[in-house]
């Protein structure tokens, strides 16, 4: 299909690119919605938020398709919407065979639209889309004439309420689940003249064990004209983490007015909560991510300028004169200003870690039908925001983390009745901040890492000697799965199997600035944890010379620098070495680390010593100024590099990278038995 | 007295009861885009709240006290 084709007619090219631009935006986000409503109504089968969800998206999403020429797309969502309708008028019973077709068809959909948004407005759906879409829209009508719904009871309209009381307090909910307290939620309809009776419902709630949450709603539009301050117009709602019995007992003299529901430990994705983050409302403005780059390009550069004033400030005699001084001031004070900056823009570019889950429980319910595995996959925390490129990069190891478990962790149903486990596994995803970090856990309850299997593995592989892999505790045996090369599937499977071993998750995650962890215990299952950072934040690094370039590393991963005469260093057979307060330290070039030209030798060396447990030290050509650089994690043909930990971009238009000293040294310097030297 | 006009500002203070309701309401009619300050309050009946939900006033002082002002602020949509 041709640029011409998609941009319709009878408006002006002006008018339709504005739609069109908006449309790609939009479509995929509503495409996405879609395949969650129906997952969420297959958890949920029959009336209510997520049938009705289903079928607006379905209906929107047709309203915008229908204003470009794509007829397999346009088509295959008026079948699934009037599917839907049939589905909400009680028409037909939402079963299986219903919610596959749907499924099938959202399947479909969705992967047209992201071929649009991905390929930009020139490329159309692919050859086969027509003949696709024609079979989806036939087994969609098919369906129109199923069953019909058993005449059931309208679920609980009663409980009107609870949704809105949970999306406003996503937050506390949040948190009240990560403590896993049980929530019980409370809707409390005052008499209109209880004031009269010496009632005080806001009193009476403010006092009410474990509140969370309150919401207060009033009744009637309010009549402002005349107002009667003494008839309560207040509808209460509220949430509560304090036992049911405590709770009871505290409203008993209102009890006639009061509505009880208990809140789930956990919500389906497709719950108030989420919809409620998600929902962009009024007060939102879409902003180009390229745009918010391109400030953070220019605070980057701020942060580089602004160290020049420091300099100048020596220049003027530093605080010795009234200038070096004033100087200093103003330097301070644009230090203050620019790291306010940073924050607002770093702001600007956070997003909630729900875009990283999407995906995921549609993965679950796939891989568990293929494998046979019935697996609850279980998400909390999805409101925790961090910036996009973080969030971005997550869904690629998270995805391979989920494959993983369900592969590997989560026993067959057999084996797990005969564990005394319940039939289905139980898989959790959690996410929480910690302060200027992000905490994000994947856990099942399968069978956990076999560090025997898992040493036994590294010892056919060749990843280490024999006698370092016995000398390994269990936490450094199960942490052998993160090295390159390593895979405990004994057949290369077609789900985790993919040549993309759990290393690609730790390259991935620490790309990010972040690392990942494992903890396993036998028969009770595993938990990856992986703590990122939550932005991309400032990082002061000392600047390295080697020949002409400049590296930089992060200050924390130097513990000093020193300068050594040649005689000071003592060749070994495996290389050099050098004597630090007594204790022997191996020496690297980094030089050879990098594969560059060594310099000629000197009569003496510069040499780095690493911070950490292993420090080793690493001779460089020279050291130069500190600076405040913001770091970037790797992005296009550098991603794959490795021992760089990010790039930054200098004052000068220079592009530095900061190296990883752990990385790159850590493979070269093996530890030196003690008596080395001595 | 728990409820007085002083600096151009509606001070409420104390325990605000249901008793107060009426003054509280007038006031603002007669004083429409009056600032309330809670800073003092200790507790606020249901009909006060009710009023400042209805006539939105601004919001000179938050409570002093942090449970109320928890409570409070995210219902006056501060």
């Amino acid at each position: 299909m041709t640029m011409r084709s998609l941009t319709g007619t009878g408006m002006t090219e002006d008018g339709m690119d504005e739609l069109l631009a908006q449309f790609l935006v939009e479509a995929p986000e509503l495409a996405q919605q879609l395949a969650e409503a129906l997952l969420a109504l297959e958890r949920m089968p029959g009336p209510g938020q997520a049938l009705d969800a289903a079928f607006r998206h379905a209906h929107t999403l047709k309203g915008s398709v229908q204003l470009f020429d794509l007829p397999p797309l346009a088509g295959l969502l008026h079948a699934a919407e009037d599917l839907l309708g049939a589905l909400r008028a009680g028409d037909r019973a939402p079963d299986a065979a219903a919610l596959d077709a749907l499924m099938a068809a959202a399947g479909a959909v969705e992967g047209w639209i992201m071929g649009l948004a991905r390929d930009g407005a020139g490329i159309g759906l692919p050859a086969e889309a027509a003949a696709l879409g024609a079979r989806h829209e036939a087994a969609l009508r098919a369906l129109l004439d199923g069953p019909a719904v058993p005449a059931a009871a309208e679920p609980a309209a009663a409980l009107a309420w609870l949704p809105a009381l949970l999306a406003e307090a996503a937050d506390p909910l949040a948190e009240a689940r990560s403590g896993s307290q049980p929530v019980t939620a409370l809707h409390y309809r005052p008499a209109a003249d209880c004031f009269f009776l010496g009632d005080d419902p806001f009193g009476l709630l403010r006092r009410l064990p474990g509140l969370i949450a309150l919401r207060v709603t009033p009744r009637a539009a309010w009549d402002l004209e005349s107002f009667d301050p003494f008839a309560c117009n207040l509808d209460f709602a509220a949430l509560s983490t304090a036992a049911p019995e405590a709770l009871r007992q505290h409203m008993r003299f209102v009890a006639d007015q009061v509505e009880w529901a208990g809140v789930a430990a956990a919500e389906p994705p497709a719950s108030p909560t989420v919809a409620a983050t998600r929902d962009p409302g009024q007060r939102l403005l879409r902003v180009e991510a390229a745009r918010i780059d391109g400030m953070m390009d220019m605070v980057a550069e701020l942060v580089v300028a602004k160290t020049g004033l420091a300099g100048l400030a020596r220049e003027a005699g530093g605080p010795a004169t009234p200038l070096g001084r004033s100087l200093a001031a103003r330097g301070a004070e644009i230090d203050r200003l620019v790291a306010g900056l940073h924050r607002a823009v770093l702001g600007l570019r956070l997003v909630p870690l729900a875009q990283a889950f999407r995906r995921l429980p549609r993965l679950a319910r796939e891989l568990s039908a293929q494998l046979g595995k019935p697996v609850a996959l279980q998400i909390e925390g999805e409101e925790v925001e961090a910036d996009k490129s973080v969030v971005d990069a997550l869904a690629e190891p998270l995805l391979h983390l989920l494959r993983n478990a369900l592969d590997h962790g989560v026993e067959p149903p057999e084996a797990r009745r005969a564990a005394g486990k319940s039939e289905a596994g139980r898989i959790t995803l959690s996410a929480r901040r910690q302060g200027d970090q992000i905490q994000v856990t994947l856990e099942d309850d399968g069978a956990g890492l076999d560090t025997a299997k898992l040493r036994r593995v590294a010892g056919e592989r060749g990843l280490l000697p024999p006698a370092e892999l016995d000398a390994l505790d269990e936490a450094a045996a199960m942490a052998l799965i993160f090295r390159a090369g390593f895979s405990t599937a004994a057949a290369v499977t077609g789900i985790s199997g993919r040549g993309v071993g759990m290393d690609a998750v730790r390259a991935a995650i620490e790309a990010l600035g972040g690392r990942v962890s494992v903890a396993s215990r036998p028969g009770q299952g595993t938990s990856f944890r992986l703590t990122l950072p939550r932005a991309t934040v400032i990082t002061r690094v000392v600047l390295l010379r080697l020949g002409e370039a400049r590296f930089g590393v992060p200050i924390e991963a130097v513990a000093e620098t020193l300068r050594l005469p040649e005689a000071a260093i003592t060749r070994l057979a495996e290389g050099e070495a050098f004597v630090l307060r007594g204790r022997a330290l191996p020496l690297l070039r980094l030089s050879d680390l990098l594969g560059l030209p060594a310099a000629p030798a000197g009569t003496e060396r510069r040499i780095l010593v690493t911070a950490g447990p292993a420090p080793c030290g690493i001779a460089v050509d020279g050291f130069a100024e500190r600076l405040d650089v913001m770091l970037r994690p790797m992005g296009g043909l550098l991603a794959g590099l490795p021992g760089a930990l990010g790039t930054a971009l200098l004052g000068d238009g220079v592009v530095l990278v900061v190296l990883d000293l752990d990385e790159l040294a850590g493979g070269a310097a093996a530890p030196l038995p003690e008596a080395a030297l001595s | 007295m728990s409820i007085a006009l002083e600096d151009g500002r509606l001070r409420l203070a104390g325990d605000c009861g249901v008793e107060e309701a009426e003054t509280f309401l007038s006031m603002l009619q007669q004083h429409p885009g009056l600032a309330v300050d809670l800073a003092e309050v200790a507790a606020l009946h249901t009909a006060l709240l009710q009023v400042l939900l209805a006539f939105r006033p601004p919001l000179a002082a938050a409570p002093g006290e942090p449970g109320l002002a928890r409570l409070l602020l995210p219902l006056l949509g501060r």
